[in-house]
C-alpha cells in the first residue's frame, strides 16, 4: 500500500543535493527521452532504478514504478502491437495478430513513459516540497509560481489524511468496502466526490491564510535558511540548461 | 455492555502501547478516557471500532467478541464520533449524511427517514436538513456528526472529544444528548480533556499514560492526586474549590 508520503528522508547526496539541481536533471532527462532509442530508454530506465536504490528509496521508487507503469505498460504493448491495424500484421494463433513496427513503436512510447515516470518517482522521493519551496524562494522566484509549483507535493500527505478520514467514518458507518468490483468502484466514488468538494472548499480557505498573511506582498520571499547550494551545482544547473537548449534545437531542425 | 479484556497494541516498529488494558462499560454507564496527549486514547477507540488489530486481548459487545470482524460489521455493534468529525462529513446534503449509517443497514425508506428526523431533532439540526454539511457552522458540523451516529441506534457509542470548542448551550445540548442515551440503556465511552465535563457526566474513568491503565469511579479519581500527576490532568473546578475552602 502507497504511504502517505512520496518523500523518504535521508542523508545520500542526491537528498542533500540542491532540489534545483534536481529539477534541472529531471528536465534534461525529460527532454532526453525525446531523442534516445527504446532500448537506452529501458536501460536508463534501470539505471534510475538503481541510482534510487543506491540512495536508499529504492523500494518505495520501484514499487510505486511498477504499480505505475506495469499497467500502462502492457495496454501499450497490447494497443500498439496487436490492435493497431498496421501493415506488417503477421498471425500468432487463430485471430491473434501482432505487428514488428508496432511493438517497436510500443516500446519506444512506453520507454519514454518508463523514463519520465522514474525519474520523476526518483525526484519526489528525495525532495521534501518544503525544501524545494525554500529553493524556489531562495531563487527568487514568485511566490505564487513557486507554490504553485510546490503546493501539489505539499497537499499530498493532507490530502491523503483526509481520504483515510472519510474512509474511516464511511466504515464505520457501516459502509463495506470489500466485496466485488461493483462495490469496490461505489466505495471509490463514494470517497472520490467528498475529497473533492471538500478540497475546494479548503482552497477558497487557504487562499484566505495566504492573502492575510500577505503572501504575495512583495515580489520575492526572504528565506532564513536557504537549502544548501554550491558553486559545482550551479555550474552544472546552467550546463545541463544549455545541453537541454542544444537538444531541443536538434531535435525542431533535424 | 462493551468488555475490552487484556488488550495489547504496538504500532510497528514502536514499544507496545497497550499491555494487558481491561474495562468494562455496563448498559447505561459513561466511562471517560483521559491522558496526556499521545497517551493512546484515540488508537483505543480505533481498536473497539475495529480501524485497528489488537496484538493480544479481544473487545466483546454484550459478551460477544467483535475481535477480527470487518469494520463494516463492527459499526452494526459500535458507533464512533470521531475527533474533528467535520473533516469526515463526506455527503452534498446532512439528511444523506445521517442517512447514510442506517441505509448502510439495509432499513426501508420509512424506517431511514424516522431515524434521520428524530436524530436531527434531538441534535437541533431540524431545520438545516437540506444544507451543505459545509455550510454549517463549527458547532453544527460537529452535532451533524453526532445525529450520523445516533440514526444508527447502536449499544455502544465512542465520542472523540465531542464537546471541545462548543459554547455553554451546544454543550448542554451535548449533555442532554449524553444523558438520555445512558438513560436508554447504552455504553458510552468519551475522550475528554475538559475534567469539568467528565465530572458532570462520566461515571468512571480510564486514566491512561499512566503506569497500570485502570478503570477508577469518578470521585475517588478526582481524588487520587498521585494518579492526577501520573496522567497529566487537572481536577475539576468543584474539586479545586472544594480544596481551597478546606
Amino acid at each position: 500500500m502507497l504511504n502517505s508520503s512520496i518523500y523518504c528522508p535521508g542523508e545520500s547526496s542526491l537528498h542533500r543535493a540542491n532540489p534545483l539541481t534536481k529539477s534541472t536533471g529531471l528536465f534534461t532527462v525529460v527532454v532526453t527521452s525525446f531523442l534516445l532509442p527504446p532500448p537506452a530508454l529501458w536501460v536508463v530506465s534501470a539505471i534510475i532504478l538503481l541510482i534510487g536504490l543506491a540512495c536508499g528509496v529504492g523500494g518505495s521508487v520501484i514499487w510505486r514504478y511498477v504499480l505505475l507503469s506495469l499497467p500502462f505498460t502492457l495496454a501499450v504493448f497490447v494497443f500498439h502491437g496487436a490492435i493497431l491495424p498496421r501493415s506488417d500484421m503477421q498471425p500468432v494463433l487463430g485471430w491473434l495478430h501482432y505487428s514488428l513496427t508496432g511493438l517497436e513503436h510500443a516500446s519506444l512510447v512506453g520507454g519514454r513513459i518508463s523514463l519520465i515516470l522514474a525519474s520523476s518517482l526518483l525526484f519526489v522521493s528525495t525532495t521534501a516540497p518544503a525544501t524545494l519551496l525554500r529553493a524556489l524562494d531562495a531563487a527568487r522566484w514568485p511566490p505564487g509560481l513557486s507554490f504553485l509549483l510546490a503546493s501539489p507535493l505539499l497537499l499530498l500527505d493532507q490530502f491523503t489524511g483526509r481520504a483515510r478520514a472519510i474512509s474511516d467514518a464511511q466504515q464505520t458507518r457501516g459502509l463495506s468496502v470489500d466485496g466485488s468490483p461493483w462495490r469496490r468502484l461505489q466505495a471509490l466514488r463514494m470517497l472520490l466526490v467528498p475529497l473533492l468538494t471538500s478540497a475546494l472548499a479548503d482552497a477558497q480557505e487557504r487562499s484566505h491564510v495566504l492573502t492575510a498573511r500577505g503572501f504575495r506582498a512583495l515580489p520575492y520571499r526572504t528565506v532564513i535558511d536557504p537549502p544548501a547550494d554550491t558553486r559545482f551545482q550551479r555550474f552544472l544547473r546552467w550546463s545541463l540548461a544549455v545541453f537541454m537548449a542544444m537538444e531541443t534545437a536538434f531535435m525542431v531542425l533535424r | 455492555m462493551l468488555e475490552v479484556r487484556d488488550l495489547g497494541f504496538a504500532y510497528q516498529g514502536q514499544p507496545l502501547l497497550f499491555d494487558g488494558v481491561s474495562t468494562t462499560v455496563p448498559d447505561g454507564h459513561i466511562l471517560a478516557v483521559v491522558g496526556r496527549n499521545g497517551a493512546g486514547k484515540s488508537t483505543l477507540f480505533k481498536l473497539l471500532n475495529g480501524l485497528l488489530k489488537p496484538e493480544d486481548g479481544e473487545v466483546l459487545v454484550g459478551g460477544k467478541s467483535i475481535s477480527g470482524r470487518k469494520i463494516s460489521e463492527i459499526a452494526a455493534h459500535i458507533g464512533t464520533v470521531f475527533q474533528s468529525p467535520e473533516q469526515q462529513l463526506f455527503a452534498g446534503r446532512v439528511e444523506e449524511e445521517v442517512a447514510f449509517g442506517p441505509r448502510q443497514f439495509g432499513l426501508p425508506a420509512n424506517q431511514i427517514s424516522e431515524r434521520v428526523s428524530d436524530a436531527l431533532n434531538r441534535t437541533s439540526l431540524l431545520d438545516q436538513i437540506a444544507r451543505h454539511p459545509l455550510d454549517l457552522s463549527a458547532a453544527e458540523r460537529r452535532f451533524l456528526a453526532i445525529a450520523s451516529v445516533l440514526a444508527m441506534r447502536l449499544p455502544v457509542l465512542l465520542l472523540d472529544e465531542a464537546q471541545r470548542g462548543l459554547d455553554r448551550v451546544w454543550t448542554e445540548r451535548l449533555e442532554s444528548i449524553l444523558e438520555a442515551e445512558r438513560s436508554a440503556g447504552k455504553s458510552i465511552v468519551m475522550i475528554c480533556h475538559d475534567m469539568d465535563f467528565v465530572e458532570r457526566n462520566a461515571d468512571t474513568v480510564l486514566a491512561l499514560g499512566g503506569r497500570t491503565p485502570r478503570q477508577i469511579p469518578v470521585p475517588a479519581f478526582f481524588s487520587d492526586t498521585e494518579v492526577l500527576a501520573e496522567v497529566s490532568v487537572e481536577r475539576p473546578t468543584p474539586y479545586r474549590l472544594r480544596e481551597f475552602m478546606t
